[in-house]
């Protein structure tokens, strides 16, 4: 086995991390938690000239708030961010996703934003991160530019991220109390599985009333994808059992899933539908708990 | 929604080299004047309890010497004789009662030196964990061999055991008497198969086995948990997936192993003695058979669930739920009460 790169650099600032990847030409290659990366370095049998460690930059290791935005450094791990508090009370199902991703160990290593960079379409965290609008903040030669997660997914392993860029932090709006979430999540075995099929859905309520819907499906299409047609079905409905049935029938057509090794293109678009009615049947028995803040 | 099952199987499993090879142990067994024992083996301990087993045998063999006074030197075909491979089941019976059987002739040098020592009978000699004993007299075993070496008594010695003969199989698998020994096994499995997605979880096993007298319960127990976790494996996640021949399950990352989180909470092990066929310690190979009836213990569990026969393994959710949708037994719908609040 070759050795996987030549030079192992560790920048201090952003603006460092910038000029090395300019210095490299885009021939270097961002580290964080390395859980893909090294794997895929290995299965290509190529040699890269540099890697560049953003785990020592100053200020992309926390999770913070600002602004009514949550803002999460790219440095942050799976592990630093399940002990998040406003991550636990405003984005439980982010929480969720983190919990079923692969083990204990590779969450102590995976960042969120190499979750995000790594573009799998069966990425855990990406649904929820979805369904919270999160954007993606990204430093670049000439500047910062931001840009929705949704845009910033272009296909399988494929980012609009150049690169001699660098993602610096994930941000979302801190999601207004009054609202409920779910991650449910498919695979071959109960941990350290690919998703078969992955999804997450967030709704705000007005008493029993959905006044927002967001639903998020994984492993069904080149990138995630929102479940439109499904979200305004529930708009300014009650969710008793047709009104889930309906919306898991529509969130399935936003799906277009491939045969792979982990299940076919018809099991996925079925899945798709169950783990929507499943999230949404979670969340409403969440609603009727007396406990819920929302709950009058 | 969810639905528990419970299925079992039983099966039968060939110990020992069989279909007509002959299956053959020698050893050696060196006793020191310090008063140890040394066996000589050139066989290999794969993780099944090889050496425990050697040293628990030999130790009755010699008459209840205690297992610490006995070493199994570091295996080479340079200075030891060939017990046969480790496999096919056949190291408990074969090398076992190869060892037994050289554990009783040391015996008898100990007791006749100790007997001639003493001045008496050997019938009062009686070997008493790390030394002998007559009426109120104690002989150390180190002074045993010295004496014994004194008087030119070979002080290794070598002991062979065959399993009884078998016969070949002709072309459709037929013959007089082509396996000598069966180990004997069923399990019981509780598995829970999600009805909307395929997905089965093992709740709990037991696991009851005939292999003869086990020798060695902590280590037979692990021998079964391990077993049934494999065969569990090959149930519901292990699968080779090829493309016109070639494989593209290439890592452990796509060749699912189960994990903690897959086994059983429980797995119970029973054992039955039901004897054994030849040789002289009723013992039986365990090694494989664990591994066994699981797999149609499982899946008849999915069938007690669902009604839904899975043919082809592993049952994968997708392969449990193809299987449930073609009896009619997905579930679709939401399980929410149409009115508000429950």
């Amino acid at each position: 086995m070759p050795r996987l790169w030549s030079e192992y650099l560790i920048p201090g600032t952003v603006q460092e991390a910038l000029d090395v990847l300019l210095r490299y030409k885009g021939q270097a290659r961002i580290i964080a938690g390395g859980t893909d990366l090294i794997i895929r370095l290995k299965q290509e049998r190529c040699s890269v000239p540099a890697v560049v460690d953003v785990g020592a930059i100053e200020g992309l290791k926390s999770i913070s708030l600002h602004g009514g935005e949550v803002v999460i450094g790219a440095a942050v791990t799976c592990a630093e961010a399940l002990g998040s508090p406003v991550l636990r009370e405003r984005a439980l199902h982010l929480v969720e996703a983190i919990r079923a991703l692969a083990s204990a160990q590779i969450r102590n290593l995976a960042t969120l934003a190499g979750n995000v960079v790594n573009a799998s379409p069966a990425g855990d965290t990406i649904p929820p991160l979805l369904t919270l609008e999160a954007r993606v903040v990204i430093q670049g030669p000439s500047g910062k530019r931001e840009q929705g997660l949704e845009e910033f997914l272009l296909g399988p392993g494929q980012t609009t991220l150049a690169p001699v860029e660098l993602v610096t932090h994930l941000r979302f709006p801190l999601p207004a109390p009054g609202h409920l979430c779910a991650f449910e999540k498919l695979g071959l075995r109960r941990a350290m599985s690919i998703a078969v099929n992955n999804a997450a859905v967030m709704l705000w309520f007005d008493d029993a009333r959905v006044t927002e819907a967001r639903i998020a499906l994984g492993a069904v299409a080149p990138t995630v994808v929102r479940a439109r047609e499904a979200e305004g079905f529930l708009l300014d409905s009650e969710l008793d059992g047709a009104v889930i049935n309906q919306a898991g029938a529509l969130a399935k057509g936003a799906t277009c899933p491939i045969d792979d090794i982990r299940g076919s293109a018809e099991y996925r678009a079925e899945m798709a539908s169950t783990l929507v009615r499943r999230a949404l049947g979670r969340i409403e028995r969440e609603r009727r708990k007396p406990c819920w803040p929302g709950w009058k | 929604m969810k639905r528990r099952g419970v299925g079992f199987a039983s099966a039968f499993q060939g110990a020992n080299f069989h279909f007509g090879h002959r299956d053959e142990a020698q050893v050696q067994v060196e006793a020191t004047e310090d008063g140890r024992f040394l066996i000589y083996a050139a066989a290999s301990d794969i993780g099944e309890g090889l050496e425990a087993m050697l040293r628990v045998l030999l130790a009755e063999g010699l008459g209840g010497i205690s297992p610490r006074l006995i070493e199994w030197v570091q295996p080479s075909t340079a200075n030891s004789p060939n017990p046969g491979s480790t496999g096919a089941s056949r190291m408990t019976t074969v090398v076992g009662n190869a060892i037994w059987r050289a554990g009783q002739e040391l015996r008898n040098v100990m007791v006749k030196v100790a007997a001639a020592l003493i001045g008496v009978e050997e019938g009062a000699v009686r070997v008493e964990q790390d030394h002998l004993r007559a009426g109120d007299h104690v002989l150390e075993l180190g002074d045993v061999f010295a004496e014994a070496k004194r008087r030119g008594i070979p002080l290794r010695v070598e002991a062979a055991f065959t399993a009884s003969d078998t016969t070949p199989v002709d072309e459709y698998g037929q013959g007089e008497m082509p396996v000598n020994q069966f180990s004997y096994a069923t399990h019981i499995a509780e598995v829970e198969v999600d009805t909307e997605t395929g997905e089965v979880a093992v709740l709990r096993v037991v696991a009851v086995h005939d292999s003869g007298r086990i020798i060695n319960p902590v280590s037979a127990e692990g021998q079964v948990e391990g077993g049934v976790a494999m065969g569990l494996g090959q149930t519901l996640t292990e699968e080779l997936v090829l493309k016109d021949g070639i494989p593209l399950i290439e890592s452990f990352s796509t060749y699912l192993i189960p994990t903690v989180y897959d086994a059983p909470e429980s797995i119970e092990p029973q054992f039955v003695d039901g004897g054994a066929p030849f040789g002289d310690l009723g013992v039986k190979g365990l090694a494989e058979i664990p591994c066994v009836p699981i797999i149609a213990a499982i899946t008849n569990a999915i069938y007690n669930a669902t009604g839904a026969r899975v043919r082809t393994l592993p049952a994968t959710p997708e392969r449990v739920w193809r299987a449930m949708r073609a009896v009619g037994k997905v579930s679709t719908g939401s399980q929410e009460k149409q009115d508000g609040n429950a």
